[in-house]
C-alpha cells in the first residue's frame, strides 16, 4: 500500500515568521496536533507539534510572560529537517519511521514541496482497514502449524463452501513456536457450517469455539 | 381503536433459501399457533400482509439491487453479478421468486406500520419481518430486502414522525444503522454482542451518526456470555436515557431471540427471563413516550424448536398487557409439534434450566458490560 493511498492531501501550513499563537489557533480550529513549516515555495523548513509547544512552556514561568511567549516565532521552538516521506513510498516503510523515531506525524514532499502528512492516526486507520472491519463478516481463529499449503487448504474449504474470505492476518503463536494463528475475516453470518468444516479438515479452531 | 394487530398469513413462509438454511420462518408460524392455541390470540386479531410496491422496495434500495434480486429469482442473473448484490453466497443464496417472496416480507411490517399510524390500533406486530442487515445496494447475513428500514422510511416520509428504532437482537443492525446514519428524526439503538467474532463485526460504541445523524446512533455491545441480570440492566438503563433524550413520536423494535443461550449462532446467554422483560420495558418506554404508539418485528432465532416461539410469543403477550405466562403450555401445541422435535421439546412456559451452566466469568462479563454502559452514557 502507498503513501498517496492513506496521506491527508489538503495540507495546512505555517511559516517560520508565524508564532505559537498562530499554532496554538491552527490546532484548535482543526484538531490536529501537527502542523508543517515551510517556505513561500512550499518546501519543508520544519514541523511543530503540541508536544513541542507544551515543553516551550515553562520556559514562560522562568521569565517570558504569555504575550511574549504567544509570540515567540516558530522558527525557535520548531524542529529542523523533520523526518518526510514520497507519496509512493510503502506505508509498511513509514511504519517503521514512526516506530523508531517515536513522532506523530510525517510529511509527505514530491519534488521539494509539501503534498501531504500521514499522521499517527491515518497508520491506526489502515491497520483498521487491513483487518477487513469495513465489511460485514465473521472471525473465525486457526491455530495451525506453519508450514506450506495452509493457506490453499484453508482457501480451498471456503471456496467449497462459497463462502468469500474478506482478509486474512497471521501472527505467531507465542506458546508454541512452531504454530501460527491465523485469523480469517469472513462474509458469512453462519460461521458454524465453516467451523465444522475445518474441525473435519483437522484443523485447530481457536475461536469461536 | 384496537390495542393490538397481529400480521400473519402462511405465504410468508415461502421466504425461504433452501431445505437446510437456519433461517426458517416456520418459527412465525409456530409462533402464531402457540399464541392461537393458549387463546392469548384471536382470529379477529389477525390481519393479512400486502405486499410492498417497488416505490416503496425505493425508499431505501437502490433500483439496480431490486432488479438483481428480481432477475436471480427468476434465474436471469449470472453468478459474477449476483455476488456484487451479495446474492447466491452460503448466507443469502438464491432462491425461487425471491423478489416476490421478499417484497412479501416487507409488505407485512408496512401493513403493521400502517395499522398504527392510520390509527387503527395502538400496537402492531409483523414476526416475519426484522431484516435489518439488508443494505440499500446489497444483500447481507440472511437479509435481502430491509424491512425495517423501508418501514422507518416510509413513517418518516409519509407521516412525518420520529422513529426510535430498538434492535435486540444479537446481531449488531448494521443495515438499517447505516441508512439512516446521518438523519437527526431517526434514533437508532441497537444492543448486541461485540463484533470480535460475531458477524457483522460493527456495533462499535463509537459509531454514533455522522453530520447532522451525530449522536442519533447507539450501539451497546456486550461481551460474550452476557447473562440475564447484566443485560437486563445494561439496556434498561441506556434505552431509558436514549428515550428520554430523543423524545420519539413512535418506537419501532426488532424483536431479535437469537441472544438465548440455546441459540446455536451466538454466545450470548440471555433466559426466557430477558425475553419476558424485553418487550415489557419497551411497552412501558411507549406508554411513557410515545402514547403507546409500537410496532414490532421479528429477526434472528435459529433454534427454531427450543427457542423461538416461546420467546417471540412475549411480544404479542406484552403488546396486550399479559403478565408472562408459567407452567404448561398448551396440550394442542405440545401435540402438533413434539413429535417432529429433532431435541428436548419445551414443555413449560419459562425455560427449563436444569442445564444451564453459570458462566465463571460472571463478575468480570458484568464489570466490562457496566464499564461499557458508562462510557455509552457519555454521548447520551
Amino acid at each position: 500500500m502507498l503513501v498517496e493511498r492513506i496521506m491527508t492531501h489538503d495540507v495546512k501550513t505555517l511559516t517560520k515568521d508565524d508564532t505559537i499563537k498562530d499554532a496554538i489557533e491552527m490546532m484548535k480550529k482543526f484538531s490536529f496536533r501537527h502542523i508543517p513549516i515551510v517556505n513561500v515555495r512550499d518546501e519543508i523548513e520544519g514541523i511543530i507539534s503540541e508536544s513541542d509547544i507544551k515543553i516551550t512552556v515553562p520556559e514562560s514561568i522562568t521569565g517570558l510572560d504569555t504575550q511574549t511567549f504567544l509570540s515567540t516565532p516558530l522558527s525557535e521552538v520548531m524542529i529542523k529537517h523533520p523526518t518526510t516521506c514520497h507519496p509512493l513510498d510503502f506505508v509498511a516503510e513509514i511504519a517503521l519511521d514512526f516506530y523508531q523515531y517515536t513522532i506523530g506525524a510525517i510529511p509527505v514532499v514530491r519534488n521539494k514541496k509539501i503534498v501531504g502528512i500521514v499522521t499517527q492516526k491515518d497508520m491506526l486507520n489502515t491497520f483498521i482497514e487491513l483487518t477487513g472491519i469495513t465489511e460485514p463478516g465473521s472471525i473465525i481463529e486457526v491455530d495451525t502449524e506453519d508450514q506450506t499449503g495452509v493457506i490453499y487448504e484453508l482457501g480451498k474449504v471456503f471456496k467449497e463452501l462459497n463462502i468469500k474470505i474478506i482478509s486474512v492476518s497471521v501472527y505467531n503463536n507465542k506458546d508454541i513456536s512452531k504454530n501460527k494463528i491465523i485469523v480469517l475475516r469472513i462474509q458469512a453470518m453462519n460461521p458454524l457450517i465453516a467451523i465444522n468444516k475445518l474441525k473435519d479438515k483437522g484443523f485447530k479452531v481457536l475461536e469461536p469455539q | 381503536m384496537k390495542e393490538a394487530t397481529y400480521i400473519y398469513d402462511d405465504e410468508i413462509l415461502k421466504y425461504r433459501f433452501n431445505d437446510t438454511h437456519p433461517f426458517n420462518q416456520m418459527r412465525v408460524k409456530m409462533t402464531t399457533d402457540l399464541l392461537m392455541s393458549a387463546q392469548f390470540l384471536q382470529k379477529q386479531d389477525i390481519v393479512k400482509p400486502r405486499i410492498a410496491t417497488e416505490a416503496e422496495l425505493e425508499l431505501v434500495h437502490s433500483k439496480s439491487f431490486i432488479d438483481a434480486v428480481r432477475k436471480a429469482g427468476h434465474g436471469e442473473l449470472d453468478e459474477k453479478e449476483a455476488s456484487k448484490f451479495g446474492l447466491g453466497t452460503n448466507d443469502t443464496p438464491i432462491f425461487d421468486n425471491m423478489h416476490e417472496r421478499s417484497k412479501l416480507l416487507v409488505g407485512a411490517t408496512l401493513t403493521a406500520v400502517e395499522a398504527v399510524m392510520e390509527g387503527n390500533s395502538r400496537k402492531a406486530l409483523s414476526l416475519a419481518g426484522g431484516l435489518h442487515h439488508g443494505f440499500s445496494g446489497r444483500s447481507s447475513g440472511f437479509c435481502i430486502y430491509n424491512d425495517t428500514a423501508v418501514a422507518i422510511e416510509f413513517i418518516r416520509k409519509k407521516f412525518g414522525k420520529k422513529v426510535l428504532y430498538i434492535d435486540t437482537d444479537a446481531h449488531h443492525g448494521d443495515g438499517t444503522q447505516y441508512i439512516f446514519y446521518s438523519k437527526d428524526d431517526v434514533m437508532t439503538y441497537s444492543v448486541h454482542e461485540t463484533g470480535r467474532y460475531l458477524f457483522p463485526g460493527t456495533g462499535h460504541i463509537t459509531e454514533l451518526g455522522d453530520d447532522i445523524g451525530y449522536g442519533y446512533s447507539i450501539n451497546l455491545p456486550l461481551d460474550a456470555y452476557t447473562e440475564d441480570d447484566s443485560f437486563k440492566h445494561v439496556f434498561s438503563t441506556s434505552l431509558e436515557r436514549a428515550i428520554e433524550r430523543f423524545k420519539p413520536d413512535v418506537i419501532f423494535s426488532q424483536n431479535g431471540v437469537d441472544s438465548h443461550f440455546r441459540d446455536p449462532m451466538t454466545h450470548l446467554n440471555l433466559t426466557s427471563e430477558s425475553f419476558e422483560y424485553i418487550p415489557r420495558f419497551v411497552d412501558s418506554l411507549a406508554k411513557r413516550y410515545t402514547d403507546g404508539k409500537w410496532i414490532a418485528v421479528g429477526g434472528g432465532g435459529y433454534n427454531l424448536w427450543e427457542v423461538v416461539p416461546r420467546m417471540w410469543a412475549q411480544v404479542w403477550l406484552a403488546m396486550t398487557g399479559e403478565t408472562a405466562p408459567r407452567g404448561q403450555l398448551p396440550k394442542e401445541f405440545i401435540e402438533t409439534y413434539k413429535s417432529k422435535c429433532p431435541s428436548t421439546f419445551p414443555m413449560l412456559w419459562e425455560d427449563a434450566l436444569h442445564d444451564y451452566i453459570e458462566i465463571p466469568r460472571r463478575t468480570e462479563i458484568t464489570e466490562k458490560n457496566i464499564a461499557t454502559l458508562e462510557r455509552l452514557m457519555n454521548h447520551l
